[in-house]
């Protein structure tokens, strides 16, 4: 397997709480890997310490180290990172709630590729088209570009975050489950979205649901009390009988 | 004996609610009464057409169209410098200042919103000592004295609205320019500030409310009971303004007419100060439902 | 990785600028500090304090005594909260279940109305029906009374009280108004026995808030309390508060010791005004660290 993104023994506190506790994992190229657990056992905390967005709250610690591997060079996220901002914007996120800018549809790309990447008009309103399309919403809002994107429906401000995140070219994704403010068919829609993407981009997601990821995972973290308590890959992912045990012991 | 007791409490309660009800709609209808008894262009412009007394600076000698005008200015100008630096103020406090620096300029800012108006119109009345007693012998009171008084009076309203503003939203809000890649900076420009534009408006709002009401300021730092029939000139100049004509007529009316216009004059101010009131309110209440989600 | 698109310089003139009025905004509060102590200076002497630390004022006798104005806008203050805390408390029972929901709306929205009514309109209806009404009331003094200015005073400060009381209960009546539900308990005994003995922090910090509100008032005190710089002995009795004083004297005399006396009324007002805001900020904070 070839790693895009390596967690090596990582633990984060939130004052004087241990919220992660020595974890490892890593992420590869062509997979969909999934962070799963009962709420409060650290996923989400884990997803944000790839990026370092856990910095953005007062008081929290984080050892160990998260270590990119692009293009052949290593950039190491904690320990001499040379630029947050874009070791952030090398990853691209997607959080829980659809997280759309109180602005057009087209300022929602235009406000990023502008101000971080320094594009031009027309090269936003490319990146912007290419993206759409790839969240397949393109055709949905090719003609409301102009609209408050808070209009759109919650699958579609999903599908737009998750295009506003692949306009910046990230090397990877992150999802914070991203369809548990979804309905069913919504859902579902991204779900198959993310089986495409994934061929492009890495992704890592949390996951609220292990019918989800058994169907959309190639690697599965199962997560417990702040550590990774199980790994799962391949054949195992389908065993049904080990999926329902899991099912028993997390939730 | 506790169920007696209760039953009072109850009723009590009965008529604390509905006595609001009351007393409000009670000192709507007096003014909307007395008001109504000299309400006209009259009231405004006396015999002075409305237009040539807005656009040509037409005298009304015999009018409330004076007392209004200067309040309008008076307003205007205070806005002018308190809610940009009110503005500026609070963003920096949200999502700048730390620590000491931080405590200090919110304990300040808490005082200053405590603070009486009277104590503003005084201190205005002592820089204009100040100054006539160093480089500036001829100085006194007037608009700009009175607006910056004002200006003073409102900062704290502007600060808190901006700050709580952004305060308020979401944690998800706060998360989204970082994960873009976007600055400190950027993220405050282009994604927070933008997302409770909608808090700030409304304490602009509050801000020129308390500002138009405000009688204690004025009557210390240049407001008189006529200033020539016209809007104010300059920004030196003396000036009318409604509350303080409203004081004026309280002490001085010869007949029931003029205690009439007296009322007049208060149900228009109070128009003016109910409706950017209820406006700050209503904006308020739908940045707050804008962002439960 | 590609480099920046954004400028640190312009990041650092933003910075700068907004700490800049954050700045103006503190160096405002202690110019009003400095002014008010320097040109309140003569108090500080001892010909001066024994001018105007007194009981007596007699312009003409040189004594400027301004303790009665002291306790004129003390004994005002206080007749206020005495009838507006009560009435504030019931006013959100009301809300609070007590009232139907429809008409609880309605008060509240009436209550948050209330805040945008300036105080010289109150006043202004109140100095034509009030003092009048007392004098045929009791058939003795002007009317223009500690009572007249207080009740008007009560209904001033009411709004900013209830909606004190209101933002702590928002939180708390959710909570302890399914428990009281389970266990039986009225509307009434919800409000009386749980919501006010729970949210004593936040009744003490609407209590003080609305103590200030009072006390910094000026145009009621001004308009319907007389006025007379004595202290009273009954509720019929004319006050002068500090504020009203410090309008009497600006408006009538020119320079001298009458104006040092409103300059060291104004420091007074301002000393006790900071405290008062300094406490309320402690409740404030006290309760946020119990959240």
């Amino acid at each position: 397997m070839e790693s895009v993104v390596k967690v090596e023994s990582l633990s984060v506190w939130f004052g004087a709480a241990r919220v992660l506790r020595d974890v490892d994992i890593e992420f590869a190229r062509g997979e969909l890997t999934a962070l799963i657990g009962p709420s409060g056992s650290g996923k989400t905390t884990l997803l944000r310490a790839v990026n370092r967005m856990n910095d953005l709250f007062p008081g929290v610690r984080t050892e160990g180290e998260v270590t990119f591997f692009l293009n052949g060079t290593e950039v190491r996220a904690y320990n001499d990172c040379p630029d947050v901002a874009s070791l952030r914007r090398t990853a691209g996120m997607v959080f829980q709630t659809p997280n759309v800018l109180p602005t057009s549809i087209r300022q929602n790309f235009s406000i990023p590729l502008r101000h971080v990447l320094g594009l031009s008009k027309p090269h936003v309103e490319e990146r912007m088209e290419a993206a759409l399309r790839d969240a397949e919403l393109w055709d949905e809002v090719k003609d409301r570009l102009g609209e408050q994107a808070q209009t759109l429906s919650g699958g579609q401000q999903q599908r737009l975050c998750l295009a506003r995140a692949l306009s910046l070219e990230p090397r990877v994704l992150l999802l914070d489950e991203p369809t548990a403010s979804l309905d069913f068919r919504a859902s579902r829609r991204i779900e198959n979205l993310l089986v495409r993407l994934k061929e492009r981009y890495p992704v890592l997601a949390v996951s609220h649901s292990l019918g989800q990821t058994s169907r959309i995972a190639d690697r599965v973290y199962v997560m417990s009390n702040g550590a990774i308590v199980e790994h799962l890959e391949g054949e195992e992912l389908h065993d049904a009988e080990r999926l329902h045990r899991l099912a028993e012991d997390l939730f | 004996m506790r169920r007696y007791g209760e039953r009072l409490l109850a009723v009590a309660s009965w008529v604390a609610g509905l006595g609001v009800l009351a007393v409000v709609a009670g000192l709507v209808a007096f003014l909307a009464s007395r008001a109504s008894q000299v309400l006209g262009v009259e009231l405004f412009f006396g015999d002075v057409a409305w237009y040539s007394a807005v656009f040509g600076g037409a005298r009304v000698l015999d009018g409330i169209w004076p007392a209004i005008a200067g309040t309008l200015m008076l307003v205007f100008v205070a806005a002018a410098m308190a809610i940009p630096l009110g503005m500026a103020a609070g963003i920096y406090i949200s999502e700048y200042a730390k620590g000491r620096f931080r405590t200090w300029v919110t304990l300040m800012v808490d005082v200053l919103a405590g603070t009486p108006s009277i104590i503003m119109g005084l201190f205005g009345f002592a820089m204009i000592l100040l100054l006539r007693e160093t480089f500036a012998p001829n100085a006194t009171t007037g608009l700009l004295l009175a607006a910056v008084c004002l200006a003073l009076l409102v900062l704290p309203y502007m600060i808190r609205a901006t700050q709580s503003a952004l305060e308020g939203l979401p944690v998800r809000l706060r998360l989204l320019g970082p994960s873009l890649g976007l600055s400190h900076t950027q993220s405050v420009v282009r994604v927070l500030i933008p997302s409770s534009s909608r808090g700030i408006l409304s304490g602009a709002v509050l801000s020129l409310g308390r500002a138009a009401e405000d009688t204690a300021v004025i009557m210390l730092t240049g407001a008189v009971a006529t200033a020539g029939g016209r809007a104010p000139q300059s920004l030196t100049a003396k000036f009318e303004a409604l509350p303080f004509s409203i004081y004026v007529t309280a002490a001085e009316h010869n007949t029931v007419e003029e205690l009439n216009v007296g009322f007049a004059m208060a149900l228009v101010l109070l128009a003016l100060t109910a409706s950017l009131f209820s406006g700050a309110f209503f904006l308020q209440r739908s940045l707050e439902r804008r962002w439960r989600a | 990785m590609r480099p920046f698109a954004h400028s640190d310089k312009g990041d650092l003139l933003l910075r700068v600028m907004l700490g800049t009025a954050a700045a103006i905004a503190v160096a405002a509060v202690l110019s009003i500090f400095v002014f008010l102590t320097y040109f309140a200076m003569p108090i500080f002497s001892a010909e001066g304090a024994a001018r105007m630390l007194n009981w007596e004022w007699r312009p003409n006798a040189g004594s400027y005594g301004i303790l009665p104005m002291v306790v004129g806008s003390l004994a005002l203050s206080v007749f206020a909260m005495t009838l507006a805390l009560p009435t504030a408390i019931l006013v959100c029972a009301f809300a609070y279940g007590i009232g139907p929901g429809w008409l609880a709306r309605a008060v509240m929205a009436v209550v948050n109305l209330m805040t945008g009514i300036p105080t010289i309109v109150y006043a202004f209806a109140a100095v034509v029906t009030i003092p009048p009404l007392l004098r045929r009331a009791f058939e003795q003094g002007t009317g223009f009374s500690l009572l007249g200015a207080g009740c008007v005073l009560a209904v001033l400060v009411l709004p900013t009280i209830v909606l004190v009381i209101d933002s702590n209960w928002r939180g708390l009546a959710p909570v302890t108004g399914h428990t009281s539900a389970a266990l039986g308990m009225s509307a009434t005994q919800h409000v009386f026995g749980i919501l006010v003995p729970v949210s004593r922090n936040g009744l003490l910090a609407a209590t003080v808030l609305g103590f200030g509100r009072a006390l910094g008032d000026t145009m009621i005190a001004l308009m319907l309390a007389g006025n007379v710089p004595l202290v009273p002995d009954s509720p019929l009795d004319s006050v002068r508060a500090l504020t009203a004083h410090i309008g009497v004297v600006m408006s009538l005399e020119v320079g001298g010791p009458g104006w040092q006396s409103a300059f060291a009324s104004g420091f007074i007002l301002l000393l006790v005004t900071a405290a008062i805001s300094i406490t309320v900020r402690r409740f404030r904070e006290r309760e946020s660290s119990d959240a």
